[in-house]
């Protein structure tokens, strides 16, 4: 991208993955993340910011994500074309950058990302939402009847 | 695979609309308890109302129900599919009274049972009897009312007001508030002005609600804007936008986008055949509307005309409009006319679309959003009875037969 101010190089910030992986970023974007920030107030400038809970393969995802959100591009078509790819990643990918997000408080990233799960909820049975996320269903027929009555549908 | 802790799964659950919830609740004993949490149950309303989602259009039709359809279906806007809706005063013929965080406020056409039900839920809460009683005279009265929240003490409140149907010097107005919490009315100071539009029901903004007023000397010419605050119970008074015709344009106030708006109608008188005899009867005839909106609440410099429909019969509009609710991007808005039909209009092309398949019946519409929020009188009649089926995929909408009939083409 043309600059007017030539000479100034972005600031870059490295990271260390869960599985040892150092990146580079610039500075703009990591601070997307509250946690990074926080962090980089405990840490003197030059160190590493150790991430000891995102694996390598979901930190490149957000560091792409967040270097995204600093471009000039219009916010809306980047979340869209984001909203596409998580739509279309397989649910392990997706959850663990839920988590990611939750851990770095990536706040517009959480957002996103919840937003595709319940997308992806509307309209499923309680039957296949427990096979998505693996829950064993603990509820007695007693308490099922309760639920049922609940939300029976009748006033009088 | 990861587990999901239970703060993000409500955030997750928070974004779902509520048909969805209360399926959800079967899932297991976690999900049970954070759905039906007071906490979560807030956090699931702010989602909503943040993401403009779940949101559900109402008409209720003279032959006494309730009809409802989601506001935001993408596919062939113009043609809503409806369901009827349960609700607490069956047989009865309605009033809308209001709609506010998934609530809605009724009451019979006597005005005195009055609801608060969320459709979705099924919660409702029956006001008690209220303390000012119309008596003998309920003939030279006139009762409105107005519903809202509160949100600094997280209360639910309804504002009743009498007041003479014709005026006079001395103001004889009462007012009572009605707050869930409590579940009780209480007396407030009666409103210093005089209501006009006395068919219209408070418009709630802001936390507080409106109606069209005029000062005590009565001028017609010189209309303000009457605000009860739910929280300080006290009034104040704003400026109506500078319109034309001062005294022509009829007016009606609503809510849009979270903002106070005016409509104002202009109307012609219709000259009567010269063979008929004069009586009382007025005929007239709409032929521009225009919408004015307030977008800084309390601000009178901040009124701008969203739109000025010019000739008002071309789009078959002949006598009144109403603004029910913006489009989801914020394009379009729906509008009633003529207590009729129904159709969005779109600000940048300036054209209306109007919905086919309504009842062929007067209604009045609104709207709701779907939400949890408890009235805390839910019915537990669980022991004995027949249990219902868990609701399974398939959603359990019931179409109605009476408009099939009338050439209503269903569409799945």
């Amino acid at each position: 991208m043309a600059s007017s101010s030539t000479s100034e190089q972005k600031k870059k910030i490295r990271l260390k993955s869960a599985d040892n992986e150092l990146f580079d970023v610039d500075e703009d974007a990591a601070l997307q993340s509250e946690t990074i920030k926080n962090l980089l107030q405990e840490i003197s400038g030059d160190q590493i910011v150790p991430l000891p809970n995102v694996t390598s393969k979901i930190l490149a995802k957000v560091i792409e994500y967040c270097s995204n959100m600093c471009e000039l591009d219009p916010i809306i078509s980047v979340n869209k074309q984001w909203e596409s790819f998580f739509k279309n990643c397989d649910q392990d990918t997706l959850f663990d950058t839920i988590l990611a997000a939750n851990y770095l408080s990536i706040k517009s990233l959480l957002d996103l990302t919840c937003k595709c799960v319940a997308d992806m909820m509307k309209g499923k049975t309680p039957e296949e939402i427990r096979e998505k996320f693996h829950i064993v269903n603990d509820l007695t027929s007693e308490e099922e009847a309760k639920i049922r009555a609940e939300i029976s549908w009748a006033f009088e | 695979m990861a587990i999901l802790p239970t703060e993000i799964i409500s955030e997750i659950l928070s974004r779902l609309p509520v048909k969805s919830l209360l399926n959800f609740k079967y899932v297991c004993k976690s999900w049970y308890i954070l759905i039906k949490s007071p906490n979560f149950i807030k956090l699931h309303l702010n989602q909503t109302l943040i993401s403009n989602s779940d949101r559900h259009l109402l008409l209720l039709s003279y032959n006494r129900n309730i009809l409802s359809s989601d506001i935001d279906v993408d596919v062939d806007d113009n043609h809503p599919l409806f369901y009827e809706l349960n609700h607490p005063l069956k047989h009865h013929e309605i009033e809308l009274i209001g709609s506010c965080n998934g609530i809605l406020c009724i009451s019979d056409k006597s005005k005195t049972n009055v609801f608060l039900f969320n459709p979705l839920t099924k919660s409702q809460r029956k006001l008690p009897p209220c303390l000012k009683d119309l008596g003998n005279n309920h003939h030279n009265k006139t009762l409105v009312f107005g519903f809202g929240y509160d949100r600094k003490n997280d209360d639910y409140k309804v504002l009743r007001m009498i007041q003479d149907s014709y005026y006079n010097e001395d103001n004889n107005s009462e007012a009572e508030v009605y707050s869930l919490r409590n579940n009780s009315w209480k007396c407030v100071e009666r409103m210093p002005y005089y209501l006009l539009f006395v068919s219209r029901h408070g418009v709630f903004v802001n936390e507080a609600i409106h109606y069209i007023v005029v000062t005590k000397e009565l001028q017609m010419q010189c209309k303000f804007i009457a605000g009860f605050d739910f929280k300080t119970e006290t009034y104040s008074l704003m400026d109506c936008p500078d319109y034309d015709d001062k005294l022509g344009g009829c007016l009606d106030m609503g809510e849009l986008g979270g903002c106070l708006c005016l409509l104002v109608m202009y109307r012609t008188l219709l000259p009567v055949g010269p063979l008929e005899i004069l009586d009382d009867r007025i005929e007239f005839t709409m032929d521009r509307a225009d919408l004015w909106v307030m977008k800084e609440y309390g601000k009178k410099e901040s009124w701008v005309r969203l739109f000025s429909i010019p000739q008002t019969q071309t789009f078959d509009m002949y006598l009144q409009v109403r603004v029910i609710v913006y489009s989801k991007d914020g394009k379009r808005i729906l509008l009633e006319f003529d207590t009729l039909g129904l159709g969005w209009y779109y600000l940048e092309t300036q054209s209306f679309d109007r919905f086919r398949g309504l009842p062929k019946a007067p209604m009045c519409s609104g709207f709701f959003v779907g939400s949890l929020v408890s009235l805390g009188n839910d019915k537990l009649k669980y022991e004995g009875g027949s249990i219902p089926s868990i609701p399974r995929k398939k959603t359990e909408k019931k179409y109605l037969d009476n408009f099939l009939s009338t050439g209503f083409k269903l569409k799945l």
